[in-house]
């Protein structure tokens, strides 16, 4: 078969099975006569390595037939807008826990470096020696890094969920072209490490401090509620 | 070896080819005809199918002494798309190995 009759009758065959853009893909196969024709086969040649034209439109073909049912696809579309109304609900919840647990980091810190830093801003904070102030402060300062590591934690949850749910949608109205993608956030080997370590220290800082500051202040103030006796929640 | 088989492992190589850099359609072709024993023309619908899934995108360049080539190159959806299968077939292929490696040795 000659370059022309070859690609006559690709693009007759294209043509009859009713896939779109055959000149497209014709000019795809010229080039691919061009290219072979100047490395030196001849036309006859390069017409029996491509494979017979009927069974590559039949390839084409077997592409377009996929996923286009009109009537079905709008239901579906309805459907997948009603999922994602729910789906968004979810993502908002997980939004605002998100920013509440960053919020307590914040907090945290906040009361930390006021203990640590013997700043008393609107007399918040009630009097304590500092020895006792020191050691809270140092604990809150443990819980607001757990806080810290929890932010980035359901952050990147909260992200990878509106992802895998995008990934879904797209997935499920294309008729199933996009392989799946995982649910939990692929942290880094590092990032989990630093955020695994993170989590463990702050935990037992904090406990250990929490534990020490409590005791220290029943010693200092020589009562077991040494709230009492400082004067605290009255006014 | 059974043609659907080797079709969707195809894509698999073609996705691979692509994520190194943008290529036009004969060299892909050309690529995977040297080393798989695959008729020249089977390279093109794959291209088009993977178009047609948003993995691959096209666009033209001028070339000197000739018309322009339509180059060929991964979208984002590819990108995560060539990761994942590519992990999943490795692991795939160790495990045919190993099942059939297995077999031979129980033979002797």
């Amino acid at each position: 078969m000659t370059k022309n009759e070859y690609l006559a009758k690709l693009a007759g065959e294209l043509k009859k099975s009713g896939v779109s853009d055959a000149d497209d893909i014709v000019s795809e196969y010229e080039q691919h006569f061009a290219f072979k024709l100047a490395d030196g086969f001849t036309e006859e040649e390069i017409a029996a390595k491509l494979g017979a034209p009927e069974a590559i439109a039949a390839q084409f073909e077997s592409l377009g037939s996929r996923g286009s049912s009109g009537g079905g696809k709008a239901g579906l579309k309805i459907l997948m807008g009603f999922c994602a109304v729910f789906e968004a609900m979810f993502y908002l919840l997980c939004l605002a826990w998100s920013l509440v647990v960053a919020a307590s980091a914040v907090a945290f810190a906040a009361l930390g470096v006021c203990l640590v830093g013997r700043l008393n801003i609107a007399g918040l904070i009630p009097s304590m020696p500092y020895a006792s102030a020191l050691i809270l402060g140092a604990a809150s300062l443990a819980l607001s890094v757990f806080f810290a590591a929890g932010t980035y934690y359901f952050f990147a949850y909260t992200r990878q969920f509106v992802k895998v749910s995008v990934h879904w949608h797209r997935h499920v109205l294309s008729g199933g072209r996009y392989p799946s993608i995982p649910w939990n956030p692929q942290f880094s080997p590092r990032a989990r490490r630093t955020l695994r370590v993170a989590v463990h220290w702050s935990v037992t800082v904090f406990g250990a401090l929490f534990v020490l500051g409590m005791a220290l202040s029943m010693i200092l103030a020589g009562s077991l509620p040494f709230w009492h006796v400082w004067g605290w929640f009255v006014r | 070896m059974n043609a659907q088989y080797k079709k969707g492992v195809l894509e698999l190589c073609v996705l691979s080819l692509l994520s190194r850099r943008d290529r036009y359609g004969y060299e892909i072709s050309e690529y995977l005809s040297e080393r798989i024993d695959v008729a020249d023309g089977t390279v093109y619908p794959i291209l088009r199918k993977l178009k047609g899934d948003g993995l691959v995108a096209t666009y033209l360049q001028e070339e000197s002494g000739g018309p322009p080539r339509k180059y060929y190159s991964l979208t984002q959806t590819g990108r995560e798309s060539f990761r994942a299968e590519r992990a999943e077939y490795l692991d795939f292929a160790k495990t045919v190995e190993s099942l059939l490696e297995d077999e031979k040795n129980d033979e002797k």
